[in-house]
Order: C-alpha cells, then sequence, then structure tokens
C-alpha cells in the first residue's frame, strides 16, 4: 500500500500522460470498433465542415475577375451596362488618366461552348480576348505554355489555350482542332496551349480559355470590349496614383461607363451570396452538432465503464479537478484527432461540394470562375479548433460528473448511469422554445447592397433545437410505455420498454442526435419541396410558348451566352412561326442595390406571355405623364430595394436618365436578384442591346412544334431549341442541382446519427452485461436478446423522429417564411413533403431497428465468448 | 527572327534595336529593300521635316533616344534616359490601322538617375501597335503606354516627353532645340557595318533645352537642363561579329559636342566602322575614323546585381576639329548603379562627368555600355 501511495505521488508529476496510457489507451485498445467509430463520426463531422467551407470560398473566389490570374488584380474597372466600350473609344482611357501612370488592359469575355468528349454535353467555357502580347511583357516567365509561339499566331485568329481541365474535358490537346459554338454560332478554334494550372500561387479558373484579343474581334468582328482594366504599377506613391486615377475615371461616367474598383467586384459577388453560403455552413454544422452528441454519449459511457477506476483514483486522494481535466484531455485528443482526420474528409468531401456549389451560384448569381481547391492555415486552425471545440463541449458535463461524483456513490449506483441533471430541467426547455419564438420578431442583419442575413432566424432556430432537446428527453419514457403496451406478454417487449421508462444519459443523447438530425433533415425537406411546388406553378404559368430559343450554354443568371439580334430576326421570319418574345437584360444599381434590367415584349403580356403577379398589375394608362416608361419589379426588388408598386424611380442609362413608373410586382425564381422588367424595345434604344439571352416562339396554328423544331436545329446548330416540356424539365434539372449540396449534406446528418444509435446501443449493452448473462439464464436466446436490443434502439429512433418531425414543422416554416425570404427575396408557397417524410420515417425506423438488432447481435457474440 | 521563349524574343528585340549599327563608309549597290520587304536608307536621300521626326513604317527599326541631364532649383542632380523603340514584324505602309496592330511593336526602356539618394529607376515596356502605342507619321508623335514622346501643339521645334517609372517617379519635361537637327554620314546614311544595307538615316538634337517636373517621393521637383536626343531609321541590325558597344554623347561647356562609338569585335578590338564626331556649336560635323581616336576602357565597375562588370570610366583622346591639337577627356559617372539589369540583356546606361586632362569639369555626358554581360541575343 505503501508503494502504491508512493506510485500515486510519483504519478502526480505526470498525472494525464499516465492517465492516458494507462486508462484511455487501454479502454480505446479494447473497443478500437467503437474507438474508430467515434472518431469516424467527428471526422466527417469537421470534413463536412470544411468541404463547405472550402466550396464556398471558390465560389466567391470565382467572382474574382478571370484575368486577374493572368495579368494580376486590376485597380479599376470601366465596364457598360449593355453593349460594352467601343473599342475607337479607348484612347479616351488613356486621355481621361493623363500621365498617370497606369497600365491599361481592355478585355473580352464570353462563355462559349464545347463538346464533352465522354457524352457529347455541352461544356461551358469562358473564353478571355487579352492583349497577350501585353500581358506576357508584364510577366517574369511564360505565361502560358505553349508560349513561345506568340509572334507566329498573331495572325491566325483561331487560336486558343485552354485550361488542362478543359482540355481533357474535352478530349482536346495542342495543335487540334475544335468547334464551339459562339453567340450560337459553331466557330473553328486551334489548341495552340495548354494553360498551367497554376502560375505562379494563384489557381487559374478550371474553365479558362484564352486567346489573343486582336484573334478575337478579327474573328468575331468585335467593335466593343466587355470591360476595361486598369493597373497601377507598384511604388512608394501607388496609392495615391490609385485614387488620382479612379477621380480621373469618373469623367468617363457621363458616358454611361461604370467605373469600380477591383475589389468590390469581389465584395459585390461576395455579399450577394452571403446568406446562400451561410446557409450552406448552418446546414454543415449539422452533423458535427449530431457529432458533439456522440462526444458527451462516448464520454458518459466511459465514464460509466470506469467509474471503478475512478472511485479507485478518488480514494487514494486525487482531487476532482484532476480527474476532471484527465476527462477533458480525453476529449482533446479525440478533438485533435477528428480535426486531423476531418481535414483530410474534408478535401476528398470537396472534390465534389465545390463543383457542386459553384453549379448553384452560376445558376443563382453569375458566372463564375471554377478556382482550385486551396487549403490555407487558417482552415487547419479552424478544423482543429472545431475538433478539439466540439469535443471538449460535448465533454464537459460527464467529465464534472466524473469528477464530482463521490467514490461511495460511484460504487453504489451499480452499473446504471441515472440520466443527465440536465434533463431534468424541462423549464428550461420551455424557455429556450420561447425566447427563440420572440427572437423571430427582430429584423435581418443588412450584409450592404440590400443582401440580408438572417441571423434573428438561426438563432431562434438554434434556440428551439437545444430547447427541444431537453423536452425530448422525455418522449423516451412514452416510447417505454408504448413497447410495454404493444407487447405486454412478451420479454422483448418488457425489457426494451422498461429501460426505456428509466431512460440513461446515453439514451437521452442518442435521441438528441436523432432530434437534431431529422429535425433539420425534414425541415430542409419542407423547404425543397415548398420550392419545388413554386417553382413548378410559376414555370407552368411562364412557361407558355411553344418553342424556347437558347444559346447551347445558356443556364440561366448572368452567363453572357447570347444570341445575336439578326439570328432572331432570320428564326422570326421563318413560314409558321405567328410571334417571339426575346429577353435581354443588363446589370443596374437601383437604390444601391445590383439589379437586373430586363426586356420582354409588353405587348405580349396578357396574351401570349404571363407573369406571376404578386399583386394584380396597375392599368398602364394611369402612369404619370413625367414617367418615360412604365416597370414591373420583381419580389427580390421590392424587398431589396424597397419598391413598391406605384413609385416611381430613376435610371442613369447611356441614353440619358429615364423616369420608370412601377406598375407592378411579380413573383420570379429564376435569379436571386432584383429584376425590374421593362418593355424590350425601350431597353434596346436606352442600352444599345442588340443580343438576347432567351427567345420564346408562338407558332401558327397546325404547325408541329416538334417538326418546326427539327427544322430550327437543323438550321442552327449553335442554339438550344427546347419544347415546353424540355424546358421544364431542364428548368426543374437545374433545380435538382441547385439543391445537390443540401442533398448531400441531409444525408451526411442522418448517417451520423444512424451511427450514434449504434455506438450508444453497443455502450448500453456493454453496460447491462450482468443483466444480459441473467437474462441468458433464464432462457433467451441471444436472438431474442438482439430483439430486445433492437425494440430498444427503434424506440429511441421513434421517440427521435416523432420530435424531429415536430420539430421541422416550426422550423420549416422559420425557413420558407423568415429564413428563404429575407435570403434571397422569394416567398415560397408551402407545401409539406408527404412522400419524403414518409421515406426519411419509414428508412430511420427501419434502419433503427437494424442497426440496433446488429449491435445486440454483435455485442452477443463477443458476450458468448467471453467468460461471464 | 528565330524561335524562343516570348521572354527571350522581347530581348531579342531589345538587343536588336539596340545594336543598329553607327557608321558611314561609302559602299556601292546599295539595295533598295531588305530580304524581309523593309526600305533600305538609300544615300542621297533628302529628309523632309517635320515628318522627318515621326515614323517611317517601311523601314524595319526606328527609335528616337533622349538623354540628359537635369538639375533643380536647390541644385538637386538627376540623369534620364528615355528611348522609345519601333520595330516592324511586316513590311508596313502606314501605321495605326488596327487597335490591336500585330504589324508592329514598341518597345520603351525608361530610366532616372536620382543622385541625391543614389538611386537608379528604371522599366522596360512592350507594347503591340494600336490604340496604346503607336508612333505617327507626319511628325513627331510617339506613344507606348503612359510614355509618350510629342512635338508641342503650340512651338513645332518644341518636343514635350512623359514617361514614369512604375509609381515610383513621373518625369514631364519639354525640350527646346538649342541648335539646329544634324544629320550624320557624308552620303546621308550612317554605316553600321560591311554589308551593304547597314547603313541608317540618323538624326540628331545634340542639345536641347529643357524644363519640366519630376514628380517623386511624394513631392514634385522643377528641373532644367540640357538634353540630346538621336533618332535613327534603318532596317538592318549589327553585323553578327559584333560583341558589343561602348558609346557616348558629349556635351562640352564650350558648345561642342562629341558622339563617339566603339564597335567591339570578338577578339575586343574596334570594328573599322567605330566613329568619333565633333559638332560644332553651329551644327558643323568633323568625322573621327576609328584610327583617329583612342577609347581607353579604364577601371571596370562590377554590377553587384549582375555579376558584369563595365568600362565605365572611359578616356578618350583625339584631335581637335580647329586646332587639330591632341585632346583628351575622362567619363566619370556621376554613379557607378547605373545598370538596367532586364531579364535578358542588361547593359549600362549613365549619366557623368566630362573632365579634361587636368581634372577640370568641362561638360556632361551620357555613356551606353552594351554587351558586356555575355552575348547579345539578336546579334547571334
Amino acid at each position: 500500500m505503501a508503494g502504491c501511495w508512493t506510485g500515486l505521488h510519483d504519478m502526480r508529476g505526470f498525472p494525464i500522460s499516465l492517465f492516458w496510457s494507462r486508462f484511455t489507451l487501454r479502454h480505446a485498445r479494447k473497443e478500437p470498433l467503437q474507438t474508430l467509430l467515434l472518431l469516424a463520426i467527428l471526422s466527417l463531422g469537421v470534413g463536412t465542415f470544411l468541404s463547405i467551407r472550402l466550396a464556398n470560398r471558390s465560389a466567391v473566389e470565382g467572382f474574382r475577375l478571370f484575368t486577374e490570374s493572368l495579368s494580376g488584380p486590376s485597380d479599376w474597372i470601366i465596364e457598360t451596362a449593355g453593349s460594352g466600350i467601343p473599342i475607337a473609344q479607348l484612347p479616351q482611357v488613356r486621355t481621361a488618366l493623363g500621365n498617370t501612370p497606369a497600365d491599361i488592359y481592355p478585355v473580352v469575355e464570353m462563355s462559349v461552348n464545347g463538346t464533352a468528349v465522354d457524352d457529347g454535353r455541352p461544356v461551358s467555357i469562358r473564353l478571355l480576348g487579352l492583349d497577350l502580347i501585353k500581358a506576357q511583357a508584364a510577366a517574369d516567365d511564360d505565361l502560358i505554355t505553349g508560349f513561345d509561339q506568340l509572334w507566329d499566331m498573331l495572325d491566325d485568329p483561331d487560336h486558343v489555350f485552354v485550361s488542362a481541365r478543359m482540355a481533357a474535358i474535352l478530349g482536346v490537346k495542342t495543335g487540334d482542332s475544335v468547334e464551339w459554338i459562339v453567340d450560337g454560332r459553331p466557330r473553328a478554334f486551334t489548341i495552340r496551349g495548354i494553360l498551367p494550372e497554376f502560375r505562379d500561387k494563384t489557381p487559374l479558373p478550371a474553365n479558362l480559355a484564352v486567346t489573343d484579343i486582336s484573334a478575337i474581334a478579327q474573328k468575331l468582328d468585335l467593335e466593343t470590349v466587355d470591360r476595361v482594366e486598369i493597373v497601377i504599377p507598384p511604388g512608394p506613391m501607388r496609392d495615391g496614383y490609385i485614387a488620382v486615377a479612379g477621380k480621373q475615371l469618373q469623367q468617363l461616367a457621363s458616358r454611361g461607363w461604370i467605373v469600380s474598383s477591383g475589389d468590390d467586384q469581389q465584395i459585390d459577388g461576395s455579399s450577394m451570396t452571403a446568406a446562400f453560403r451561410l446557409n450552406l455552413t448552418v446546414l454543415s454544422l449539422i452533423s458535427l452538432l449530431v457529432g458533439m452528441y456522440l462526444i458527451a454519449q462516448t464520454l458518459d459511457a466511459t465514464v460509466s465503464r470506469r467509474r471503478g477506476e475512478i472511485a479507485t483514483l478518488r480514494s487514494l486522494g486525487l482531487q476532482p479537478g484532476e480527474i476532471y481535466r484527465f476527462w477533458l484531455s480525453e476529449a482533446v485528443i479525440y478533438g485533435l484527432l477528428a480535426g486531423t482526420f476531418g481535414i483530410l474528409a474534408g478535401l476528398a468531401l470537396a472534390q465534389f461540394t465545390v463543383e457542386a456549389v459553384t453549379t448553384t451560384v452560376r445558376a443563382l448569381y453569375r458566372d463564375t470562375a471554377e478556382s482550385s481547391l486551396t487549403l490555407t492555415s487558417m482552415d487547419i486552425l479552424l478544423c482543429l479548433g472545431l475538433g478539439i471545440g466540439g469535443s471538449l463541449v460535448a465533454a464537459w458535463i460527464p467529465a464534472r460528473d466524473a469528477a464530482s461524483t463521490p467514490p461511495a456513490q460511484f460504487l453504489r449506483i451499480g452499473k446504471r448511469i441515472p440520466p443527465f441533471p440536465l434533463f431534468r430541467y424541462q423549464w428550461l426547455g420551455w424557455l429556450c422554445l420561447l425566447a427563440g419564438s420572440l427572437i423571430l420578431l427582430l429584423p435581418p442583419l443588412q450584409a450592404g447592397a440590400g443582401n440580408q442575413i438572417p441571423v434573428a432566424g438561426y438563432t431562434s432556430a438554434l434556440l428551439w433545437l437545444a430547447g427541444g432537446t431537453l423536452i425530448a428527453a422525455n418522449l423516451l419514457k412514452q416510447a417505454g410505455g408504448l413497447l410495454l403496451a404493444i407487447g405486454p406478454g412478451r420479454a422483448e417487449f418488457r425489457l426494451a420498454g422498461s429501460r426505456l421508462r428509466q431512460p440513461t444519459s446515453r439514451h437521452q443523447l442518442a435521441l438528441s442526435g436523432f432530434f437534431v438530425a431529422i429535425g433539420m433533415t425534414a425541415s430542409m425537406a419542407y423547404l425543397i419541396s415548398s420550392f419545388d411546388y413554386t417553382v413548378t406553378s410559376w414555370l407552368q404559368q411562364r412557361l407558355r410558348a411553344d418553342l424556347f430559343v437558347s444559346s447551347i450554354g445558356f443556364q440561366g443568371s448572368d452567363n453572357d451566352q447570347t444570341m445575336p439580334g439578326p439570328l432572331l430576326d432570320q428564326m422570326e421570319a421563318a413560314p409558321g412561326v405567328r410571334s417571339m418574345d426575346r429577353f435581354a437584360s443588363v446589370n443596374v444599381r437601383i437604390n444601391g442595390v445590383n439589379a437586373s434590367l430586363g426586356g420582354v415584349k409588353f405587348s405580349m403580356l396578357g396574351t401570349d406571355q404571363r407573369l406571376l403577379w404578386m399583386n394584380p398589375p396597375a392599368d398602364p394608362s394611369r402612369a404619370p405623364a413625367y414617367a418615360d416608361a412604365i416597370a414591373y419589379a420583381n419580389e427580390n426588388l421590392h424587398r431589396k430595394a424597397g419598391i413598391n408598386a406605384g413609385d416611381t424611380i430613376s435610371l442613369a442609362t447611356p441614353n440619358g436618365t429615364k423616369r420608370l413608373w412601377i406598375a407592378g410586382l411579380h413573383s420570379d425564381y429564376a435569379r436571386d436578384n432584383g429584376l425590374l422588367l421593362v418593355d424590350l424595345a425601350n431597353l434596346e434604344n436606352w442600352f444599345g442591346v442588340s443580343d438576347y439571352y432567351t427567345a420564346s416562339i408562338f407558332l401558327e396554328e397546325g404547325f408541329s412544334p416538334a417538326e418546326f423544331q427539327q427544322q430550327l436545329k437543323a438550321e442552327f446548330p449553335g442554339l438550344a431549341i427546347r419544347q415546353n416540356g424540355e424546358l421544364m424539365s431542364a428548368a426543374l434539372f437545374i433545380f435538382d442541382q441547385t439543391f445537390a449540396v443540401t442533398y448531400a449534406l441531409q444525408a451526411i446528418g442522418l448517417i451520423v446519427a444512424l451511427s450514434g444509435l449504434f455506438l450508444s446501443l453497443l455502450s448500453l449493452l456493454r453496460e447491462s452485461s450482468r443483466e444480459l448473462s441473467l437474462q441468458g439464464s433464464l432462457g433467451m436466446t441471444p436472438r431474442e436478446i438482439a430483439l430486445s436490443t433492437s425494440l430498444e434502439g427503434t424506440g429511441v429512433a421513434a421517440a427521435g423522429l416523432l420530435s424531429g418531425l415536430l420539430l421541422s414543422t416550426v422550423l420549416g416554416r422559420v425557413l420558407i417564411f423568415v429564413i428563404n425570404r429575407q435570403s434571397f427575396g422569394w416567398t415560397l408557397q408551402s407545401a409539406w413533403p408527404w412522400k419524403d417524410i414518409a421515406t426519411l420515417s419509414i428508412m430511420v425506423l427501419g434502419m433503427g431497428f437494424l442497426v440496433s438488432y446488429s449491435a445486440g447481435i454483435l455485442h452477443m457474440r463477443k458476450w458468448e465468448r467471453a467468460p461471464l | 527572327m528565330g524561335k524562343g521563349s516570348p521572354v527571350m524574343k522581347i530581348h531579342d528585340i531589345t538587343a536588336g534595336l539596340l545594336s543598329l549599327a553607327l557608321c558611314h563608309c561609302g559602299v556601292s549597290q546599295v539595295p533598295l529593300f531588305t530580304n524581309e520587304g523593309f526600305k533600305v536608307p538609300q544615300p542621297g536621300s533628302e529628309l523632309f521635316f517635320p515628318a522627318a521626326n515621326g515614323s517611317h513604317p517601311e523601314y524595319k527599326i526606328e527609335w528616337w533616344y533622349l538623354t540628359g541631364h537635369l538639375y533643380s532649383d536647390s541644385g538637386r542632380r538627376f540623369g534620364y534616359q528615355a528611348t522609345f523603340f519601333r520595330s516592324g514584324l511586316k513590311p508596313a505602309t502606314s501605321m495605326g490601322t488596327s487597335p490591336f496592330g500585330n504589324q508592329q511593336v514598341y518597345l520603351a526602356h525608361m530610366a532616372l538617375t536620382d543622385l541625391e539618394n543614389g538611386r537608379f529607376l528604371f522599366a522596360e515596356r512592350l507594347s503591340r501597335d494600336g490604340w496604346d502605342a503607336y508612333a505617327l507619321q507626319g511628325g513627331l508623335s510617339v506613344r507606348n503606354g503612359d510614355w509618350t514622346l510629342q512635338a508641342s501643339d503650340t512651338d513645332p521645334d518644341r518636343m514635350n516627353l512623359g514617361f514614369s517609372i512604375r509609381s515610383e517617379a513621373v518625369v514631364d519635361i519639354s525640350l527646346t532645340p538649342a541648335k539646329p537637327v544634324v544629320r550624320f554620314g557624308k552620303d546621308g546614311t550612317s554605316r553600321k557595318g560591311p554589308a551593304a544595307e547597314a547603313r541608317s538615316f540618323y538624326l540628331s538634337h545634340t542639345r536641347l533645352e529643357t524644363t519640366g517636373t519630376i514628380r517623386i517621393d511624394g513631392a514634385t521637383v522643377d528641373v532644367r537642363g540640357s538634353s540630346w536626343m538621336d533618332h535613327e531609321i534603318a532596317s538592318s541590325q549589327l553585323d553578327p561579329s559584333y560583341t558589343g558597344w561602348d558609346w557616348i554623347a558629349v556635351q562640352l561647356k564650350d558648345g561642342w559636342e562629341v558622339k563617339a562609338y566603339l564597335l567591339r569585335e570578338a577578339d575586343g578590338s574596334a570594328s573599322p566602322f567605330s566613329a568619333l564626331i565633333w559638332i560644332s556649336p553651329d551644327g558643323d560635323l568633323t568625322y573621327r575614323n576609328s584610327n583617329e581616336f583612342e577609347w581607353n576602357k579604364g577601371t571596370f565597375w562590377t554590377s553587384p546585381k549582375t555579376g558584369y562588370r563595365y568600362p565605365n570610366r572611359p578616356a578618350i583622346r583625339t584631335r581637335h576639329p580647329l586646332t587639330g591639337e591632341p585632346l583628351g577627356f575622362f567619363f566619370q559617372p556621376v554613379m557607378n548603379e547605373q545598370e538596367l539589369a532586364l531579364p535578358g540583356t542588361s547593359y549600362w546606361e549613365g549619366a557623368g562627368d566630362i573632365l579634361d586632362t587636368d581634372g577640370e569639369h568641362i561638360g556632361s555626358a551620357y555613356l551606353e555600355l552594351v554587351g558586356y554581360g555575355g552575348p547579345i541575343r539578336g546579334l547571334q
């Protein structure tokens, strides 16, 4: 004994390391499956968060100008709302700058379409026309592999360089001739080189193609460039000259040219997508949140299994604070490992999420560069912090219990650990629910440029999750009672029911994991179903034409895939075409909010074409005399820019300021930014627009849309010509794509919850070895014992399902009517996803049963092998 | 032009443009065109001003080369070099036909010596012919980005030069000829090698009164001083056997100027096409061939940036054109660090003082030393 006492004194010098080697590691070695599963779940939680973080960053980085990777960031950018900057007027930019040191880069940028080599699908390529001589001269090394032929290729208008990834997708190599669709027409190009993946340390967009501006201007007979980028060279007076240049360039604004700083471009993209990215980040934390319940559960189980050791340590004089630290140190190790593996998992998952998020951003916002994945030191720190922080938070209550319970009580309470004291405070749960409801009344956070972050909505959701967890824990007793009522004569039912009626903290934590996972999953399903229903209704209202025409690569939003007017004129003049509507848009700022000014033929509204009105539109004849035209604002613009029906707004155009009277508000789910519709003729006149995104064709009676479609396809191979149903399918396909990430995050959350159930049942069974032994002695077979376990697990899953579904009905409405409306400016019609919920319920109960049964069988096999 | 990396190509152009010969020996049978189709300067051709100050795209190579010595009112001293090159990629008869042209490229080197702070700033720029880089015909109007050299709208004899070196310095000066323009070459063309087409039209403003401003370190400094400008038009480069050249433009206090250049053969000897030319206060020219002057290289300075060694303190001996008496002078750089350390072809070009054999200050000069950093690309 004296030796032991001495040993303890020695141990006090290195208590934590001894604790790990003699206790933690020994238990981890004894239970490798559980240890690994726990680590896997936590890693998945951290990894999911990281993958979404990387995808979000990639999406925002994509808003940087495509030229940045080649010619560096720009200090000033000159653009126009509509037709571009005339090449003939470029010298005026230099004149405006006087003798200010500045490099000026005119840029042509457009989306063109190639064809994937594997399945023939159209592939969108961002084609950049740059002054390659100037860009190369400013570079320290070869700008592009294969660039040594620059001087020879100046006379070749077909030359182009493509990214390595695009070359692989298109199946092309240097020297190949390709045909791409540009402005709806096939054009021949020659691949003269492959772009590197990185330039210096800047990743090049994966969908990038580059050509000399001279070549593309000559090839497409361009008279304008899309923008002019201005770079002030380095030096101690650079900041001053940037400011001077900004002032000098403002004199060009009178031409209708828009001068913005390079940072503005990315900030605009960043704030525009802030709500979307935050939604994803919150969703990505579900699995981590569920994982935290599992950590708590696992450490709680560990406390239970090692209570004899704890009692011994306490008896030998270790202070509660030391035991508390032992347990927290164990959580730190779990967190550290989970953070490390989570980084690897995150990188793997990001391969999927980056593409999915980019696709969504392109569909909802505007075309972005596809950036390569880069892991920063901040990512690593954040993952490790999340792993360790999450573990510590989760370990706090078990560690405190381990430290504070007197040794005698440890020995007295036997094998079963009582429920967490926290779960007894139901009033706290109700208080959280009430607080969450009141917070909903708060307004959203303004993120600039009309964008809103629904902080109150998220806080409410968090409070409801926390409060709901405390309240839902009591459902276990009801579930136990139900089992007793269902099978009063069956031992399996009675055993399972009685265990649930006296739930341990492990039961409660497993239920909490389910509650959170199902609550979030079902509420997201509710949101998606409502979105689906609303968008389908809207599409049915909007898609009334016989045929719809767009460039092959057009995917909505702002990807520059336009069709030239003369081409549509030719189509409109074809026999059989009764009428044609066209849609074009330009970027404008209305009340400080970035928005689109769209043009459609107002003469066709109410007859061939229809809008989905929020309120019936006013009679145009009521427009005030001073108004230049009437306009219809979409809901997004109404909410973000504060525009209402009956308002008059002033709009700067290249043809002077125009006053528009808002005659009505309409719903529009094609974009996540404001849209103001004016008559197409006005848009054409004010902005010199002659290219169009889409066209709708209405045929004369007796003409078959299918035959006409075939005829047009043969005549215009660069255009996508779809019938009504096909476009509906294409639109819904894009819709599905936008939710691809959401579906994946839901699945991961559920997998984590099921794994949690498996883990908790295994630990419960282990703690019940003596009872199981007794049941075996009384004649129960392993199969019967496993059935009892599965009923117990199913009871937990059912309680989690029921409480989670209840949560989802209110959480879903917050998502639909608060978070979604504030984030995206859309009002959705509520549609409860009966089918999805039924599937989810069957899956959860079925999987819960199977997982629990597996845990029972697994334990019984182990138990049979071990001496009692 | 040979093939190579684009970086090499840019420096091929640099070297090619720098390497136009400056000789003036009489040779018959001068071809009208080069093999590429560019015109060859013909002996006896007349040049008409102010059109001759503008661009001549029918010739392959052309440059406007300015150097000068500037002083602020407080005596702060600056030296500058401003060089605008034009190189035809293909024969053209007119300029500016395309905003993104592919017939001409424009290279430019700008340098500023700030003696007070011991700083030497320099920059290089390469641009295609078009909206932001051009040399117009009919009069002096040359642009390469924000670097410009143009005849004044109000006074056709006066020139305005504006250039920046990154955001470190901006120079804006006006240059007025104090002496008439001179045309080198007894037959109106300046020879640069043994080949018949190796000749140029070579015009110089040997003394230009200069006033203007230099914006540096956030302050604007008023300056005045004296500049020198060469304008050379040709279609052929230096002979491939040359390894480089030493060139000097001397402005003496007594109103005389001296231009001298040493074309170096592979064995280090001076080419017979090396020359020294006296320009009298009235603009009269006196030629000294390679046997009639000595160029002693003196001590070498080793560049800490590139490791190249430059003989930037030469001593020149010749005879005075009026007295016929032997005369010697030394070039003393205002500072050693005046090397344009460029990725391909580095060279030294800097301001200095001219001292007589007694060490008396008798003038100012700009010295150019090319080919001391290994073979010059473009000559081989």
